[in-house]
């Protein structure tokens, strides 16, 4: 494209750019011959400031040195230069440019850039003050949520609120039986770590067999309905959280509001009562494959079948097993309310849903741990 | 413009419309009416408000200001039941046909007259045939939305539209993404659909041939003074119109300056 002449021409000085003051208030930008070998942004911001220094009006214009090189490389840094011009009334005098470098200016300067609107100031304390606001907006919508997901259950269970069978039994299906897989490796695994970290403890005290209490009791009591709870986050909510904030983008959501149709009603409420159900029946098969975890450790250790079950049945009441499974119905409750929550209200683009699927995961979490904490000091408190 | 003292009330009538995303006003004072067995079109340039209109028009956005009134009765100061009541009336496509990808085009026909009729399941089944063959879709009931084509989901979603008889037909940019013989088969399927059935059909769109074939009526939004720059005949605005922007959108042609940039 260009020849490259290593000679320096005289008037430019050896610089790429160069902004000459002339008699009144006109200015010349003088196009010295090495500009596509030299980096020429630190000389164009000379030449900006120049420009922007110059208080009169007048013209500007354009003057090239000999052999240089006209490629469209150096509209970019002519166009700056243009519109800092126009910014301090200069006239700029395209006819000393040559044509081609005209013709695509021309295009450019055809419209003026758009001058976004102010955006506020970043005051931090400002910031505080929209972040609060925003999450104070956020809980509430939550909450209006909420109240409206248990308003929709008590139409259900009176009969006025009605979705489809098929929708219903195929979530049951996708957040039951298919999340078998997952929740059994999971569980086993809980199991037998829990149970080979607790026996090598309990060894030295030569009472490897109380690691069948330990690893009973956590299974029921906790891990069971926690780790089932955040693989269905991970797992279903997720899903939840993409299939419907898909819908909002594709306005499948808008769709069933015009006719009517109550989204809380046709998407919301199924996938809460498939999860509701689901989970307690998951937490109890984790449960039991936490024991078998538990028992694989224990044959190594001089443990008999006989004795794992026996001890095994005695340290784990009924009633241990009923508080991990009352904590599973509601974390099904908090893994499709927020599964759902962020994908109603996920934006209209394919990044939105990307986020409401990470916000519908972390929120589902958080909240699990949090009720687990609440429980746990509840169930201490009653003394069960 | 306005005939509100004649004794049948128009079928829609838009009345100092302001609309607005939070602060930003999109537009302001639209005022424009549409006759029972109108073929209404919305026109306008890309962002100048189209779509937000109709969603104002069906209640899925609240006017900044004004009000819209269906048979004389505001919609807009409606209570919820008596919204529901209107609605009920309307028919709605949206832009990308919006059929739930989780069901087949019938039980997406089938899913407004399971809620609202009596029909029985054997008579449903036999109304959602009758509303594909409508659109030229007999025989792909069983197929889901991902099956078939843009141009076949957006007559599917017609069909969807048409479930519940509605007194109006609101399109949302019909002819987008389609190929010209499709888009032109769609606003044929329109065309006859309206002239038959006899609904006020409201329509938004900016591809010219589109309403050339289909309005008798029209309104057209322009962004830059952001207000209806013209309401009538897309026929006569061409021809007639006060505004040049209208004119010149009408008959494809730029402004004298804008050829000389590009020349």
């Amino acid at each position: 494209m260009s020849e490259a002449s290593g000679t320096v021409h005289d008037n430019g000085e050896g610089t790429p750019l160069k902004l000459n003051r002339k008699a009144g208030g006109d200015l010349e930008v003088h196009v010295g011959a090495d500009w596509d070998h030299v980096d020429p942004l630190p000389f164009l911001e000379e030449v900006i400031s120049g420009i922007r220094e110059s208080s009169r009006p007048g013209t500007l214009t354009f003057c090239f040195g000999e052999s240089v090189s006209h490629d469209q490389r150096m509209v970019p840094f002519l166009l700056d230069i243009i519109r800092a011009s126009h910014d301090q009334k200069l006239e700029a005098d395209l006819e000393s440019l040559p044509e081609s470098v005209r013709k695509l200016l021309r295009i450019a300067l055809a419209v003026d850039p758009h001058e976004p609107p102010g955006r506020s100031s970043s005051n931090p304390i400002s910031e505080i003050g929209i972040k609060a606001f925003r999450a104070i907006c956020e809980s509430r919508g939550f909450i209006e949520f909420m109240g409206e997901l248990v308003y929709t259950f008590g139409r259900f269970l009176t009969g006025k609120a009605r979705f489809r069978q098929r929708d219903f039994w195929a979530i049951l299906q996708s957040c039951g039986v298919e999340a078998l897989p997952i929740v059994s490796l999971i569980a086993v695994m809980v199991g037998v770590i829990l149970g080979f970290v607790g026996a090598v403890q309990l060894q030295k005290f030569g009472a490897t067999i109380y690691m069948i209490d330990l690893v009973g009791l956590a299974m029921a009591r906790e891990m069971g309905a926690v780790m089932t709870g955040v693989i269905l986050s991970g797992r279903t909510g997720a899903a939840f959280a993409a299939q419907i904030g898909t819908m909002n983008v594709n306005q499948e959501i808008d769709a069933l509001k015009t006719l009517g149709i109550s989204a809380m009603e046709f998407l919301v409420l199924p996938r809460t009562i498939a999860l509701v159900l689901m989970m307690p029946l998951l937490t109890l098969y984790a449960n039991f494959l936490g024991w078998m975890g538990a028992f694989v450790v224990a044959i190594p250790m001089n443990i008999s079948p006989t004795e794992f079950w026996i001890q095994l049945a005695e340290a784990v009441s009924l009633t241990n097993i009923a508080l991990g499974i009352i904590k599973s119905f509601f974390f099904g409750m908090i893994v499709a309310a927020s599964g759902c929550y962020y994908g109603l209200r996920s934006g209209h683009s394919s990044a939105a849903v990307g986020e409401a699927t990470t916000r519908a995961v972390v929120a589902g979490i958080t909240w699990i741990i949090i009720f687990d904490a609440v429980f746990a000091f509840t169930f201490e408190i009653i003394g069960v | 413009m306005e005939k509100e003292s004649t004794s049948t009330p128009p079928h829609i009538t838009v009345k100092d419309l302001s609309m607005a995303y939070g602060d930003f006003v999109l537009m302001r004072d639209l005022n424009f009416t549409i006759s029972h067995g109108d073929r209404f079109v919305i026109m306008g340039g890309s962002g100048s408000g189209k779509s937000t209109l109709m969603r104002h028009m069906i209640g899925l956005m609240e006017p900044a200001r004004g009000e819209i009134r269906y048979e004389g009765e505001s919609f807009t100061k409606a209570s919820p039941a008596e919204r529901h009541r209107i609605l009920r009336r309307l028919g709605v496509m949206y832009q990308g046909g919006a059929l739930w990808s989780s069901m087949t085009l019938e039980e997406n026909i089938a899913l407004p007259l399971e809620k609202y009729s009596s029909h029985t399941e054997g008579q449903i089944a036999s109304i959602v045939r009758y509303k594909l063959a409508l659109v030229g879709l007999a025989g792909f009931g069983g197929y889901y939305p991902s099956e078939i084509s843009g141009g076949m989901a957006k007559r599917a979603a017609v069909a969807r539209a048409l479930a519940l008889e509605p007194e109006v037909l609101l399109l949302d940019e019909p002819s987008s993404g389609l190929d010209p013989l499709s888009s032109r088969r769609l606003d044929e399927t329109i065309l006859e659909l309206s002239e038959t059935l006899g609904m006020t059909i409201v329509v938004v769109t900016h591809d010219l041939d589109s309403i050339f074939t289909i309005a008798t009526h029209s309104v057209f939004l322009d962004a830059n003074s952001k207000t209806q720059a013209a309401v009538g005949n897309p026929v006569d605005l061409r021809d007639h119109a006060r505004s040049d922007t209208v004119r010149r959108f009408l008959s494809r042609t730029l402004q004298n300056t804008e050829e000389e940039v590009t020349s």
